[in-house]
């Protein structure tokens, strides 16, 4: 995300005006060649990391079939809709939430946020999807064959998708998720995902090919190994990365699963690792405390992690969003085990599952202390704040949250 | 009606409440629903409850066996009585994680959490069928007795009753032959009040009706559990007529008659499906068929202007609501911070829509 901030913030600053730059904008993200222009030439010099220039080759390929091509079918999607299905079917997945944020290091959630003010959306929705909204109405997302979300964690982003849906006249599919992951769950959650499979096949007219849905899980499975080796890669002390670098992992877990971009990506990133570990080159010198984040991050640059990490010697040793929670998956059993990833969530359910693997976490990555974001809007990641808090006090981990808005 | 006699109550968790609540921001965040934060207080501060602010005990487990958001409501006779447990439905974000923090926060125990499907179609049937059969027998475990099918064929033949009554008092209050706000405390009534009594209240009311309520705009109020009382007081006090509402607790309770016979397997299956196919609130996303519902009650009772009163922080709604003004009608948006009466500035609000649509 960082890449493509770095990428378009001379397009945006460059022109005078802002509804002559808003409309320039506009313009390139649908342009044949712009986002392959982007992609061969500025972004090899701005971009540096090799796993950063993966991920915006991923998003400028997204961005380049969603705007610019009209081969194949854009499925809108809620972030924590199994990626996995959708690579399986050869759609392109488009998570607005995912855009909201990397917009918002753009410099567009102002305009976003009003627009959907303007809308009639309150203002105390998240802002994550008042700026999807706001940056749809304004002209900046794609086109949308179909809409699909889970239920799951996040209310508002079912229901705008149904909006959207509903105003476009296009197909929007719930897939309804439990709170319980249990095998009852786990089945009734399979057997939508098939029907949902087969519906979208029918409603987008694709042919459902099983060994496309398998291959999508195979790359899943290899991403998924990679990332856990990065992750363990990351216990080390010094801790090797800076961890605002990678408090945007939710979006590569949730959207290039399934692609080959997330087994390169993830291939890239251990062996970025790798090497900073062996060499001792941390990317951040000073090192006084290590952190555990929970939650989401602010996505504009944000004085916060320059006086936590560089002034403060504070490291982000590892980050709730950032951990891959479920098994790998069984390709004999697709819907079952796509089922069992998204009921597996820990941040699903009982708080306990998300306070256990916090306190799993702090023990594991050694950390001296854990920061909550609070994003503004999120009733899920806050409501049960007060608990979080008390149960990871009472095992003598300090806790602060700090409230904010991510947008 | 008592499925399980000689027992506490034993509550059904809903959206519900309404007083004024300060200690709950300890527990809660503050940007949190309005409802849920009073319903909290109210136990945190170890307050006797109010009954308005429970759902339907188990003795008159329900509906008949309460499968529904918001559904559920006061038992009867919990005034003075020590509660000994709640159920909770997976109604929305905002309730799972007050299931958490009650867990954490408040001497009652948490009996079961259920989920409860977003779908209407033979698999989310199946599986909230499932789940009521499974929490059927921890309620047997708890109250030490089976539930018999007689006991469950007449607390649904007794809330079958409770719902053609309500409906006929609902046509009255349309026709201007119920105040709206007797009928709303009828309504509120029938929540927490043995359905047997309630159904009594009902009838007698059906058989007062006669006299002629307002002549101002026609209006269809929109809500999650039910609509603010001093709102409801408001518009009788200006003479407009509420001549449909899309609440839980009125209009989208009301579903058709369930099928008492059968075995007690029968007629959970029979209650799973009646539940889900109750006409959707926003949280079932399903908005063709809610738009195509609401739609109907607007072309169906010639309605002049929508009042859309909402719970503060309620996302589900809050984020339903600009796909309302396809329904083409003027429509106003009040937030409700979970206080017995209207705040001055929704009343002046509320004022201005109704001299709009004069
Ligand atoms: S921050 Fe919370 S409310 Fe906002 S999109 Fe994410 S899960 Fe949903
Ligand atoms: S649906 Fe809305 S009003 Fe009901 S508990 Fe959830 S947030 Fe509160």
């Amino acid at each position: 995300m960082s890449g493509l901030a770095h990428l378009a913030a001379p397009l945006v600053r460059g022109e005078k005006g802002q509804t002559l730059r808003l409309a320039l904008l506009r313009r390139m993200l649908r342009g044949r060649f712009t986002l392959v222009l982007v992609r061969a030439g500025a972004m090899r010099r701005v971009v540096t990391r090799p796993h950063d220039r993966i991920a915006s080759d991923f998003f400028l390929e997204i961005g380049r079939r969603a705007y610019a091509e009209k081969k194949l079918p854009v499925v809108w999607t809620s972030i924590f809709f199994p990626a996995e299905l959708l690579w399986g079917l050869g759609v392109v997945p488009f998570h607005p939430e995912l855009v909201s944020a990397i917009a918002t290091g753009l410099g567009l959630s102002s305009l976003g946020v009003a627009r959907a003010t303007e809308t009639g959306y309150a203002v105390d929705l998240c802002t994550v999807h008042r700026n999807a909204m706001g940056l749809h109405t304004a002209g900046f997302y794609p086109r949308a064959d179909a809409f699909v979300s889970a239920s799951n964690l996040c209310d508002v982003a079912g229901q705008m998708l149904a909006n959207l849906a509903h105003q476009q006249r296009k197909p929007f599919v719930l897939l309804d998720v439990p709170a319980s992951n249990t095998p009852e769950a786990v089945d009734y959650v399979a057997r939508q995902l098939e029907g949902i499979a087969r519906e979208l096949c029918a409603r987008l007219q694709v042919t459902f090919d099983l060994d496309r849905l398998r291959e999508a899980m195979h790359l899943s499975n290899q991403a998924r190994e990679l990332a856990l080796q990065t992750t363990e890669l990351r216990v080390a002390r010094p801790s090797p990365l800076r961890g605002s670098n990678m408090l945007n992992q939710i979006g590569f877990i949730f959207s290039m699963f399934g692609s080959p971009y997330g087994v390169r990506y993830y291939h890239a990133l251990r062996a970025y690792t790798q090497h900073l570990v062996h060499q001792q080159t941390p990317e951040q010198p000073i090192q006084r405390f290590r952190l555990y984040w929970m939650h989401v991050r602010p996505y504009y640059p944000a004085d916060l992690f320059p006086l936590l990490e560089d002034e403060r010697g504070a490291v982000i040793a590892f980050e709730e969003l950032s951990a891959i929670w479920w098994p790998p998956l069984d390709t004999t059993r697709p819907f079952h085990a796509l089922a069992e990833k998204v009921t597996g969530n820990f941040c699903s359910g009982p708080v306990e599952r998300r306070v256990q693997r916090a306190l799993g976490n702090v023990a594991r990555f050694q950390a001296d202390g854990v920061i909550h974001f609070n994003h503004w809007g999120c009733r899920q990641s806050q409501g049960s704040l007060r608990v979080v808090r008390d149960q990871l006090r009472r095992a003598g981990v300090p806790f602060l949250p700090i409230d904010g808005d991510g947008i | 009606m008592f499925l399980f006699p000689q027992r506490n109550p034993l509550c059904v968790w809903t959206c519900t409440g309404a007083s004024p609540a300060d200690r709950d921001q300890a527990y809660l965040p503050k940007n949190f629903c309005a409802l849920l934060k009073v319903t909290l207080a109210s136990f945190v501060e170890g307050n006797e409850p109010d009954p308005s602010l429970f759902l339907r005990c188990a003795q008159d487990f329900g509906s008949e066996l309460a499968p529904s958001l918001h559904s559920g409501q006061a038992p009867h006779g919990v005034k003075g009585q020590a509660l000994e447990a709640v159920v909770f439905l997976d109604s929305c974000d905002a309730m799972r994680r007050l299931h958490d923090v009650w867990r954490a926060c408040v001497d009652v125990a948490v009996l079961a959490f259920l989920d409860l499907p977003r779908a209407n179609t033979p698999l989310a049937h199946d599986y909230f069928f499932r789940t009521l059969q499974q929490f059927l027998s921890e309620l047997e475990k708890h109250f030490g007795q089976p539930l018999t099918g007689e006991a469950l064929a007449a607390s649904i033949r007794a809330y079958n009753h409770q719902r053609s009554l309500l409906s006929a008092l609902r046509a009255g209050r349309a026709q201007g032959h119920l105040g709206a706000l007797a009928y709303h405390d009828l309504c509120r009534a029938t929540h927490i009040q043995d359905p047997r009594v309630a159904n009594a209240q009902l009838e007698a009311a059906l058989a007062r009706m006669d006299s002629n309520y307002g002549t101002g705009p026609r209006l269809l109020l929109v809500g999650s559990l039910f609509v603010n009382r001093g709102l409801v007081a408001l518009l009788e006090e200006r003479g407009a007529q509420i001549v449909a509402e899309d609440t839980c607790a009125d209009g989208r309770e009301d579903i058709e008659p369930v099928r008492a016979s059968g075995d007690v397997a029968h007629m959970l299956r029979e209650l799973a499906a009646r539940y889900l196919a109750k006409p959707p609130c926003p949280r079932m996303r399903d908005l063709p068929r809610r738009l195509d519902y609401l739609a109907h009650l607007v072309t169906g009772h010639q309605v002049d202007g929508i009042i859309c009163a909402y719970f503060k922080f309620c996302d589900l709604f809050l984020a339903e609501f600009p796909a309302l003004k396809a329904l083409g009608k003027p429509i106003i948006l009040i937030e409700d911070e979970g206080e017995v009466t209207l705040s001055g500035q929704a009343r002046t609000r509320v004022e201005a829509f109704l001299e709009m649509l004069g």
